[in-house]
């Protein structure tokens, strides 16, 4: 197992939020936090990044234990984080933004401007605009491509497609299994299960901070009783 | 129209100290979000720091200002990093508290090391005398002072805009959690952004040792709240800003001591009222 998480619970303030979660992530997938909206899926990424860390319960990295350490520290084991507010440095420019990743990361791998640039055409364009006058669509491409230049073993990427029109999906969708083709091994947090059905293998959905089910993306897809009480709105 | 121009340069030489320490004062702000009441007492140490430099170990104009404002960043990093750094999360008034709590321990050490009375620097003969300007005698020294300032901001714009280190330290004082999230670690940038800041505000002190005439243990409460002034009126956290209000001010108080005396200060203060009225936030503050 790439990813490890047994039962954490995480606090933000008083008010707990995150129930015995577990999960698993194995080296080289693509995996899914499916859930209504609030039920836990940014606050599991971020308890995994360190960002909210979890007061009890452990988390596992490449068999090292991570829950606990600083931010900083699990980036530099090799873990990536895509917001879903994208959290571009608006102050930097794109090129600097890609940069900045690769410079502060220690490790090497085949992630690098140019290939960011073939997966995100686009942003070839917009080398010198300043993060702050990127679109939405734009700063979501630049998140993912300043994940990559970390070259991570794996992402966290949070509502991926949220708020992209059909077609932009699709060539997501095109995008992420490019990345995967790479080696590089993907949890995401999404409330579309369409996409997250094209997308990934398997899935975990939460509910009030806590897992109700895992399994592979079809048995989620074919459950009828899943999809009405913890997915569809 | 003589007058005139001498009273300028009076002023801008004064303006580039208000800047060296609103500088500090601002770039500290601009990172790490904390208003240093106390950095007026770092320029301060820099001044007696250097002093001592000069009077008893190398009468050199260059040693005193490199040896003098180190000893303040070593000062200026046990603060950071034993003290500032727990009060991070806490509301203003308790980074205000303890900064302020810092201004009156270093006025009374610097009482009890150097003594309450004020000292007079040693002549160390560097840039001593004058040279006329429209015919009337100016110190070289201002003029070097004069040139001093804006090398240092061009310096500083040039090592936030164009290093990999600036940039890292504009994405963490943008987004102090995503920097971390990329690896930057945020507390060691912290400790370091502080003393960088310290040593602005040291190195006017040091600079200032053969321009003030006298060290007194109070000298860094006038500047901490010129700068203050300054670092408002430029728009909190904005370097050019602070630049541009520091050689304002310095000039309108310069005009101000000569032709109206009685209300040296409260030309300053007009002006900042003036300026909040319009822009609330400052010249160059973005309106967060
Ligand atoms: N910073 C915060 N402070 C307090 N509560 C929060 C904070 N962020 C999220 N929450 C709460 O935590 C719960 C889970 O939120 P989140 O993890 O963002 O859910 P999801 O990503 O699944 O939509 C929600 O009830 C939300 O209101
Ligand atoms: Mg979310």
């Amino acid at each position: 197992m790439l990813l490890s998480v047994s039962a954490i619970d995480t606090y933000y303030g008083s008010s707990h939020i995150l129930q015995e979660v577990s999960l698993e992530v194995s080296e080289g997938e693509i995996a899914a936090l499916l859930g209504r909206n609030g039920v836990g899926k940014t606050t599991t990424l971020r308890s995994i990044l360190g960002l909210s860390p979890p007061r009890r319960g452990s988390i596992r990295f490449a068999g090292e234990e991570i829950a606990g350490l600083p931010a900083y520290a699990v980036s530099r084991k090799g873990v990536a984080y895509v917001p879903d507010d994208y959290r571009i440095f608006p102050d930097l420019t794109t090129d600097e933004n890609l940069e900045i990743a690769r410079r502060l990361s220690p490790r090497m791998g085949i992630w690098n401007r140019e290939r960011v640039l073939e997966l995100f055409p686009k942003l070839s364009e917009l080398s010198r605009s300043k993060g702050i006058n990127l679109s939405g669509g734009e700063k979501k491409m630049l998140g993912i491509g300043r994940a990559l230049m970390a070259n991570p073993t794996l992402i966290l990427l949070d509502e991926p497609s949220e708020g992209l029109a059909p077609l932009v999906v699709a060539n997501l969708v095109e995008v992420l299994g490019q990345i995967h083709e790479q080696g590089v091994t993907i949890l995401l947090a999404d409330q579309n299960l369409k996409f997250c059905r094209k997308v990934c293998g398997r899935g975990y959905v939460l509910e009030k901070g806590a897992v109700r089910f895992g399994g592979g993306m079809e048995e989620i897809w074919g459950n009828e009783e899943i999809i009405r009480k913890y997915l569809v709105v | 129209m003589q007058s005139i121009v001498h009273v300028c340069l009076a002023g801008l030489s004064s303006g580039m100290f208000i800047w060296l320490v609103a500088s500090g004062l601002t770039l500290i702000f601009g990172v790490l979000g904390v208003l240093n009441f106390a950095h007026g007492s770092f320029y301060m140490l820099g001044a007696y720091f250097s002093y001592t430099v000069l009077r008893h170990l190398f009468p050199n104009f260059w040693l005193g200002l490199l040896l003098g404002p180190l000893c303040v960043c070593a000062v200026g990093f046990v603060v950071e990093r034993f003290f500032l750094r727990y009060v991070y999360r806490l509301a203003l008034p308790y980074q205000l508290l303890l900064t302020f709590a810092f201004v009156l321990i270093f006025d009374n050490l610097v009482k009890i090391v150097w003594g309450a009375g004020s000292l007079t620097p040693p002549d160390i003969g560097f840039l001593a005398g004058s040279v006329p300007i429209l015919g009337r005698k100016f110190p070289v020294y201002n003029l070097f002072i004069i040139g001093v300032g804006p090398l240092v901001a061009v310096a500083l714009w040039l090592a936030l805009e164009r290093t990999w280190a600036g940039r890292i330290v504009r994405a963490a004082s943008s987004d102090r959690e995503m920097a971390s999230a990329i690896g930057v670690r945020v507390p060691a940038l912290y400790t370091g952004v502080f003393v960088f800041g310290i040593w602005l505000g040291a190195l006017g002190g040091g600079l200032a040792v053969p321009y003030v005439g006298l060290l007194t243990p109070g000298m860094g409460e006038t500047i901490i709240i010129e700068a203050f002034i300054v670092a408002v009126i430029g728009g909190l956290g904005s370097l050019k800003g602070a630049f541009l209000a520091a050689l304002v001010l310095g000039v309108l108080s310069s005009f101000g001591t000569r032709y109206f005396p009685a209300f040296d200060m409260f030309l300053t203060f007009i002006l900042m009222a003036a300026v909040l009225l319009v822009r609330p936030q400052g010249l160059f503050g973005d309106a967060r």
